[in-house]
C-alpha cells in the first residue's frame, strides 16, 4: 500500500492529495470541533497544510505500516494546530506566520507559555506516576478506557475510579498553590 | 457534560507536551489511532465501465467533432464534383464554346495556360454569381462588437509620447448615451445600483465624528462605467487628466502567476470583461472620478434627491454598511465561515494554498457574484478591497474588506489592513463612492431639545414615534395647545420658533391657590406670603378681600402678582409634570417625557397668537364684534371703550373687570382671552420684560398682536397683568 503511494506521489502529485484527503480530512476535522472549537476555515487550511508536508516530506520517511504514516500526519496536524491557537490567543495579528518544519520546533520549549497555570499543571504533572499521567492526558483527548487499558497496567473497571479521584488530587493543588501564590504577592 | 477548566488545561498540557521523547510518543500513537483508526486509504483501479465513461467524457466530444469536419469535407466534394475548377472559375465557365479534346477529365490552372488564346474563344462569366467561391471570409467571418473594441497601449514605455486612442463618431455617441444612463440612475438614486443606508442611532466615532445617512453604491465601480469617464475626457482635450487616470495594466505582470499577461492586454478593454471591477486605478484617478460624477450632478436640473457630494467612504461608514445593521458580524453575512452548510464559497479571496480558483474566481470576478449582505451590497468582502479613508490617524489611506489574494481572515470586517498607506495602482484595489444628500430633518427635533447641532437625520419610524409620545402627552393634558416649530416672518426678519405647548386659558385663582398651598404645607416659610397676590391694588374693597379667594372667582385669571411669583408658579409646575410623566413611564413602562415649563417669549406668544405669522391684526382674525349669524354684534373680547364709542344692547353683560378664562372666542389654535381680559407677561430678546395682549382696561388698539406693550419694563403686581405658561419637551 505504502509503495504505490509513494509511486503515486511522484507522479501524481494531486492525486495522492485527495486520496490522502478523503481518507483522513473528517476524522481530523471532528477532533480539532470537538476538542479544541477553533473555526472550519482555520481547520481546513491546517488540513491542507499538513497533507502538503506529509507529501513533501513522504519520500524521505520509511514508513513500513499505515499506521506509522498516519501518526506522523497526526503530529504535524497538532503542531499546526498548536500554532494556530497561540497565535489567535496572544493576538498577533499583524505577524507573518512562518512555516516551521517538524524539525525545527524541537528548539521550541514547549513548556513556555503565558499562561501560568498551565506551568503549574505541568509541574504537578511530573511530579505524578507515569501511569496517571497517561491516564489523564489521554482521557483528555478523549480515548476510551479500554485502549487506556493497553498502555496502563490496570484493570479496566478501576481506571474510572482513578480517573474521578486524581482529578480531584490535581484540582486541590492546583487550588492551595494559587492560595500561596495570593498570600505571597 | 460541561467542560471544566481542569478540561481546558489538561487538553492544552497535551499538546504542549513533548513527543520527542519515548514516553509520550506512545500517548501520541493511542490518540492517533482512536482518531485516525478505521480511516483507510481506498486505492482502487478503475474497472472497464469506469474507465469507459471517463473515456466518453473527454474523448468522444474530439472524435465527433473529427468525423464531423471529415463528413463536411466529404459532402462538400460530393456536391461539387467539379470542385477544384469552381475553386478557380466560376462553374458555368464550364461551358466554353471549344473544348480541347485531349483535356476532357482533368481541368487544372495549367492546362488553361497551354491552351491557345485561339482554342478557347470565349471565358464567359455567368451574369448571375449566385455560386461564389468559397473564400475564408465566409468561413470566418468578422466579428463585429457593438461596443468599441480599443485597445489602450499599457506596453510603451514611459519615456515616448504616450498614442492616445481616437475615438469614432458613432464611439463617442455611444459613450454619450452610457453617460445618461449613468447619470439617470444616480439622480434617481435607484435600489438596483444605490443602497440607502440609515444610521438607526447616535454613532459617534472616537474623534467625534457623528456619522450621517447615505447612499452606496451596491457593486464595485466597473469597466465600462470607467470607460465612460476616461472617453468623456478624452472627447474634453483633458489629456493630462487622462493620462493619470488611466489605468496601469503592468501591475498585473505583479502577481507572479501566467495568465497575468492575457490580462494586461485585456481586462480593460475587452468587452467581456465589462462587468468586472476596475483595477490598477491611482487615487488620484479615483478622486477625478468622483468630481466629474459630482460635477454632472451639479450640472443637471433634475437633482431632486438633493445629492451634494459623491466621495470615497470613511473606514467607518463602510464598515457600517458592511455589517448590515448587526455589529457583532465577522463577514457580511454574518460568519464565522466562508463557505455554507452545501460546502460553496460565499466570497472571492484566496481560500487553499496554491489553488486560488477554488472558489471560482482566479482573479477578479463580476461586480455582482455572490449573495448581497443585509443592506443589498454585493462583495463588500473580497474580489476587490476597497479604497477608504481613514478619519484623522496617521495614515489617511487605506483599503477595507480584503481582494482576491487575501486568505480568509483579511476579508473579514474588522480585521486589519493590509494595502494601508498604499497610493500606488494595484491589480486587487478597487473602489466604491458614497452619495451624500442634502439632511431632511428638523421636523420634530425641535420638541426633543437643543438638538438642531446633530447630523442626523431622523428615520421615519423614529419620526413616527416621537409623535406618538408627543401627541399621547397632549392627549394626557388637554388644556394646552401645540404650536408647531418653524419659520416666520416678523418685521422683514425670518425667525425661528422651535415647538412648544402652550395653555390655553390664563392661569387662574384656582391654580394659583393650589400653589401657595403648596408652599405653605411643604415649605413651611414666609414665601407663601411673598408670592401670595397683592390684594390692595384693586382699589376697590370687594375686590381686594375676595377676589382671589372667593370660590365664584376660582376660573377668573390670577392678577396682582409679581414676576417672581409667576417664575416660581413655573417652576413648580415643571417639577409636579415630570413627577406625573414618570408615574405614567413607569405604569406603562415607556420612556418617561421630561419637560420646562417657563414664561413666553416675545416672539413665542407672537407665533401663539397669530398662529405662526398668518395673522397680523387681532388674535382671532376678524372685527372687534362679532360677524357670524348667530352672535352678530357680540364683543369678541375683554377691553376698555373708548368714549367715542357707542354701547350697544348687547354689551350689558360686558364685564367690568376681568372675565372668566373660558369666555369669548378661542383663536385657530384654540387659545382662550390672548387679547383682552389680563396681560400676558412676555420676555423680550434684549432681556426686557413686559405684558402683552391688551388688558380689560386698556383700549382695543393694545389687542394687536403687533401692538406697543403699554407694560414695559413693570415686575411689580398689577391688576391687569396676568401670565401664561409654556412648555417644551426636553427629553
Amino acid at each position: 500500500m505504502i509503495k504505490e503511494l509513494k509511486h503515486i506521489t511522484k507522479t501524481d502529485r494531486d492525486k495522492a492529495v485527495e486520496l490522502i484527503f478523503k481518507a483522513y480530512s473528517k476524522p481530523l476535522q471532528q477532533y480539532a470541533v470537538n476538542q479544541w472549537q477553533v473555526e472550519e476555515d482555520l481547520i481546513w487550511d491546517i488540513i491542507y497544510k499538513s497533507i502538503y508536508k506529509l507529501i513533501e516530506v513522504f519520500n524521505d520517511k520509511d514508513f513500513e505500516h499505515e499506521a506509522q504514516m498516519k501518526a506522523y500526519l497526526f503530529r504535524i496536524f497538532i503542531n499546526y494546530l498548536k500554532n494556530a491557537i497561540r497565535d489567535k490567543n496572544t493576538k498577533q495579528q499583524g505577524m507573518i506566520q512562518v512555516e516551521l518544519s517538524v524539525n525545527e520546533e524541537k528548539k521550541e520549549n514547549p513548556n513556555e507559555s503565558n499562561n501560568p497555570q498551565l506551568m503549574q499543571l505541568i509541574l504537578i504533572l511530573d511530579e505524578l506516576e507515569d501511569w496517571k499521567r497517561v491516564l489523564l492526558l489521554l482521557k483528555s483527548q478523549g480515548v476510551s478506557y479500554s485502549e487506556i487499558a493497553k498502555l496502563v497496567n490496570k484493570p479496566e473497571k478501576n481506571l474510572k475510579v482513578y480517573y474521578g479521584r486524581l482529578k480531584e488530587e490535581v484540582k486541590q493543588r492546583l487550588e492551595s498553590v494559587n492560595e500561596k501564590n495570593k498570600s505571597h504577592g | 457534560m460541561d467542560k471544566t477548566p481542569l478540561d481546558d488545561l489538561l487538553n492544552q498540557a497535551f499538546l504542549d507536551s513533548d513527543f520527542d521523547k519515548t514516553e509520550n510518543q506512545q500517548l501520541l500513537n493511542t490518540v492517533s489511532e482512536s482518531v485516525l483508526g478505521e480511516a483507510k486509504i481506498a486505492l482502487y483501479k478503475p474497472s472497464i465501465f469506469h474507465r469507459i465513461s471517463g473515456l466518453l467524457s473527454n474523448k468522444v466530444i474530439i472524435l465527433l467533432v473529427a468525423i464531423a469536419t471529415i463528413t463536411t469535407a466529404w459532402l462538400g466534394l460530393i456536391a461539387n464534383e467539379d470542385m477544384e475548377s469552381s475553386l478557380y472559375l466560376p462553374r458555368e465557365s464550364i461551358y466554353l464554346t471549344a473544348i480541347p479534346e485531349e483535356m476532357d477529365e482533368v481541368q487544372t490552372l495549367s492546362h488553361i495556360d497551354r491552351l491557345d488564346s485561339k482554342s478557347f474563344k470565349l471565358l464567359k462569366r455567368p451574369k448571375n454569381n449566385f455560386i461564389k467561391p468559397v473564400s475564408a471570409e465566409l468561413l470566418f467571418p468578422k466579428i463585429n462588437y457593438e461596443i468599441p473594441y480599443i485597445k489602450i497601449d499599457s506596453s510603451i514605455a514611459e519615456e515616448e509620447e504616450y498614442r492616445f486612442p481616437v475615438l469614432t463618431a458613432e464611439q463617442a455617441s455611444a459613450n454619450q448615451k452610457r453617460k445618461g444612463i449613468m447619470l439617470k440612475s444616480l439622480l434617481k438614486l435607484e435600489k438596483d445600483k444605490y443602497a440607502e443606508i440609515n444610521v438607526s442611532k447616535q454613532i459617534k466615532n472616537k474623534q467625534g465624528y457623528v456619522m450621517q445617512n447615505f447612499y452606496m453604491r451596491t457593486s464595485e465601480v466597473t469597466n465600462i462605467e470607467y470607460k465612460t469617464f476616461l472617453f468623456d475626457i478624452l472627447l474634453k482635450y483633458r489629456k493630462a487628466d487622462f493620462l493619470i487616470a488611466k489605468p496601469k495594466q503592468d501591475e498585473w505582470l505583479s502577481l507572479g502567476s501566467s495568465q497575468t499577461e492575457a490580462m494586461k492586454d485585456l481586462y480593460f478593454s475587452h468587452p467581456a470583461y465589462d462587468d468586472y471591477p476596475v483595477v490598477n486605478v491611482s487615487r488620484a484617478g479615483v478622486e477625478m472620478y468622483c468630481q466629474w460624477l459630482s460635477g454632472l450632478v451639479a450640472k443637471s436640473m433634475r437633482n431632486k434627491k438633493k445629492i451634494e457630494t459623491i466621495r470615497l467612504p470613511y473606514s467607518f461608514e463602510w464598515t457600517y454598511a458592511a455589517e448590515g445593521g448587526n455589529e457583532k458580524n465577522q463577514y457580511p453575512w454574518g460568519g464565522p465561515y466562508v463557505r455554507n452548510s452545501a460546502g460553496c464559497f460565499l466570497a472571492n479571496y484566496h481560500p487553499v494554498k496554491d489553488q486560488a480558483n477554488a472558489d471560482g474566481g482566479l482573479f477578479t470576478v463580476t461586480a455582482e457574484t455572490y449573495n448581497p449582505n443585509d443592506f443589498g451590497l454585493y462583495n463588500m468582502s473580497g474580489n476587490v478591497a476597497e479604497m477608504v479613508t481613514y478619519y484623522q490617524e496617521d495614515t489617511l489611506i487605506g483599503t477595507k474588506g480584503g481582494g482576491f489574494n487575501n486568505a480568509a481572515h483579511f476579508i473579514q470586517i474588522n480585521s486589519p489592513d493590509p494595502n494601508k498607506g498604499v497610493k500606488e495602482p494595484k491589480p486587487y484595489i478597487g473602489f466604491r463612492p458614497i452619495v451624500m444628500c442634502k439632511d431632511r430633518l428638523n421636523r420634530l427635533v425641535g420638541v426633543l431639545g437643543d438638538n438642531r447641532n446633530l447630523h442626523i437625520a431622523h428615520r421615519e419610524e423614529q419620526f413616527k414615534a416621537n409623535e406618538k409620545r408627543v401627541i399621547d402627552f397632549w392627549d394626557r393634558h388637554q388644556n394646552y395647545a401645540l404650536i408647531d416649530g418653524g419659520e416666520f416672518q416678523l418685521n422683514d426678519n425670518q425667525q425661528y420658533v422651535k415647538p412648544f405647548f402652550i395653555q390655553k386659558t390664563e392661569v387662574t385663582n384656582a391654580n394659583f391657590t393650589e400653589f401657595i398651598e403648596f408652599l405653605e404645607e411643604q415649605t413651611k416659610t414666609v414665601l407663601s406670603q411673598k408670592f401670595a397676590p397683592d390684594g390692595t391694588q384693586w382699589g376697590i374693597k370687594a375686590f381686594n378681600r375676595h377676589y382671589f379667594t372667593h370660590p365664584a372667582y376660582q376660573r377668573y385669571p390670577v392678577v396682582n402678582i409679581s414676576r417672581e411669583a409667576a417664575i416660581a408658579y413655573c417652576n413648580w409646575l415643571e417639577v409636579i409634570m415630570n413627577a406625573i410623566e414618570q408615574g405614567y413611564a413607569e405604569q406603562n413602562e415607556t420612556k418617561a417625557i421630561q419637560v420646562k415649563v417657563s414664561l413666553p417669549s416675545h416672539i413665542e406668544w407672537i407665533a401663539a397668537a397669530g398662529d405662526m405669522g398668518k395673522y397680523n391684526d387681532y388674535p382671532w382674525h376678524s372685527t372687534l364684534r362679532n360677524n357670524g349669524k348667530k352672535y352678530e354684534g357680540q364683543l369678541m373680547a375683554n377691553f376698555k371703550y373708548d368714549s367715542k364709542e357707542e354701547s350697544n344692547e348687547l354689551d350689558k353683560d360686558k364685564p367690568n373687570v376681568t372675565a372668566p378664562v373660558y369666555s369669548y372666542w378661542p383663536n385657530t389654535l384654540g387659545i382662550y382671552n390672548i387679547g383682552g381680559n389680563a396681560a400676558e407677561m412676555v420676555n423680550y430678546e434684549d432681556g426686557s420684560i413686559g405684558a402683552k395682549g391688551g388688558s380689560w382696561n386698556k383700549p382695543a388698539k393694545f389687542m394687536l398682536i403687533h401692538a406697543e406693550d403699554p407694560f414695559k419694563g413693570i415686575s411689580e403686581p398689577n391688576k391687569e397683568i396676568g401670565f401664561r405658561p409654556i412648555i417644551r419637551i426636553v427629553q
